[in-house]
């Protein structure tokens, strides 16, 4: 065996290797598909801009409900609706506001999802065989490959490494554990499971101004199904 | 975290890896160092995609390393993608030294295996993976592993011993 190492060394031509890297332009092309993409960590940090800076019309204009979006800071209206502080990850200084409560999902069904909750006041902008996005209904962003401050269902990629799919803090979800990160980037949270009909594993990227927790996003992602040919998150 | 924080720790990642994955796809594409610098790329966007998730794994390196193999066997199943392709500049004129010519003989007679096999080669000699990785890695029995590694030392062995000379 060693010898073939040798020769495969042979075949390097080190000469010819650059031996600095400028990490960069690999940075950069990764912005560029993530930005293409729209993907996760773009969405957690818009979201993250735009509350900073006065997003609160924003929150308002996402929480249905007879309050009509007002920011209430009863701690009692948190413990109803199991919005616990420390998941409020925005920061100290934002203002509580209550869930968003899920209602039967009763339109169309999307492409490659089957979905039997949605956020009340949202609806299915678009799905593909490895997205799924719900957004507000009078969302100005009806774009489906833009996630911003939208709920995205994630068919993950093929690539994945096995043992990060699990990484996170055990959560049911329906008869499967999943695995839940309160915060993958800019207050986004993520929810990883495997599917159980389709034995596909799925993130549920659920955005900050939603205010859910652990226990309502697995309410949400067991109430969605990945059906026929619903493929890798990766192009 | 952060994005500007992740960026950095990928930025890290690229700095202290970046040139063993190209060696590794260097040896995939057979030393076509257009073809290997492709493969790297579109596996770090891959592993910049998914970082947060990537950081967190035993292995980082290695996914990045998974991500080159998949992305070399997915682009030998597209025959059209090396017929003709536009650069910006023309390529870099290799150093040529005595010793370069058994690399080049190399490079040649690894060109002249398939792509699987030649992966093969490079995931059991190269990366020192086990049998049972390798055939993990590639998505096929630890048998086939054995064969394809045993077909393709021979045809090294043949195709770089001096005529004359016997293989071991």
């Amino acid at each position: 065996m060693n010898d073939i190492k040798r020769l495969l060394a042979e075949a390097l031509n080190e000469e010819s290797t650059p031996m600095t890297v400028d990490p960069s332009e690999d940075v950069a092309r990764g912005h560029r598909h993530l930005a293409r993409r729209r993907t996760a960590l773009v969405s957690g940090v818009a979201a993250v801009a735009l509350l900073v800076g006065g997003g609160g019309v924003l929150i308002a204009s996402t929480v249905a409900g007879d309050d009509g979006g007002s920011t209430r800071t009863d701690p009692a209206v948190l413990r109803q609706t199991g919005a616990p502080a420390a998941e409020d990850s925005v920061g100290p200084a934002q203002p509580r506001t209550p869930q968003v409560v899920l209602v039967a999902y009763t339109g169309k069904q999307p492409k490659g999802y089957k979905v039997a909750q949605v956020p009340e006041g949202w609806v299915i902008q678009g799905g593909t065989e490895s997205s799924l996005v719900i957004a507000p209904e009078d969302a100005k962003d009806k774009d489906p490959n833009s996630f911003a401050d939208k709920i995205a269902v994630l068919s993950t990629s093929s690539d994945t490494p096995p043992e990060s799919l699990r990484d996170g803090t055990p959560t049911p979800v329906g008869g499967v554990t999943g695995y839940y990160r309160a915060d993958a980037g800019g207050g986004t949270q993520i929810l990883t499971y495997q599917d159980a009909t389709s034995g596909r594993w799925v993130d549920v990227q659920i955005p900050p101004s939603l205010h859910w927790d652990a226990e309502r996003i697995a309410e949400f992602a067991a109430g969605v199904t990945v059906v026929g040919g619903a493929g890798d998150s990766h192009g | 975290m952060h994005r500007r924080t992740l960026d950095a720790e990928f930025a890290g990642f690229v700095r202290e890896h970046r040139v063993d994955l190209v060696r590794t796809a260097r040896l995939l594409s057979s030393g076509d160092p257009h073809r290997a610098e492709d493969l790297v790329q579109t596996a770090l966007v891959r592993a910049y995609t998914a970082w947060s998730r990537v950081r967190n794994s035993d292995h980082p390196v290695a996914y990045v390393r998974r991500s080159i193999v998949n992305a070399h066997i997915d682009e030998s199943r597209r025959p059209w993608w090396r017929r003709e392709r536009s650069v910006a500049l023309p390529p870099d004129t290799s150093v040529t030294t005595a010793d370069d010519d058994l690399g080049e003989a190399v490079r040649s007679a690894l060109a002249s295996l398939p792509p699987k096999m030649r992966a093969v080669i490079v995931l059991r000699h190269w990366l020192d993976l086990s049998v049972e990785q390798t055939a993990d890695w590639l998505g096929c029995t630890q048998g086939t592993v054995k064969s394809q590694n045993a077909k393709a030392v021979a045809k090294l062995r043949h195709l770089l011993t001096p005529e004359g000379q016997t293989t071991r």
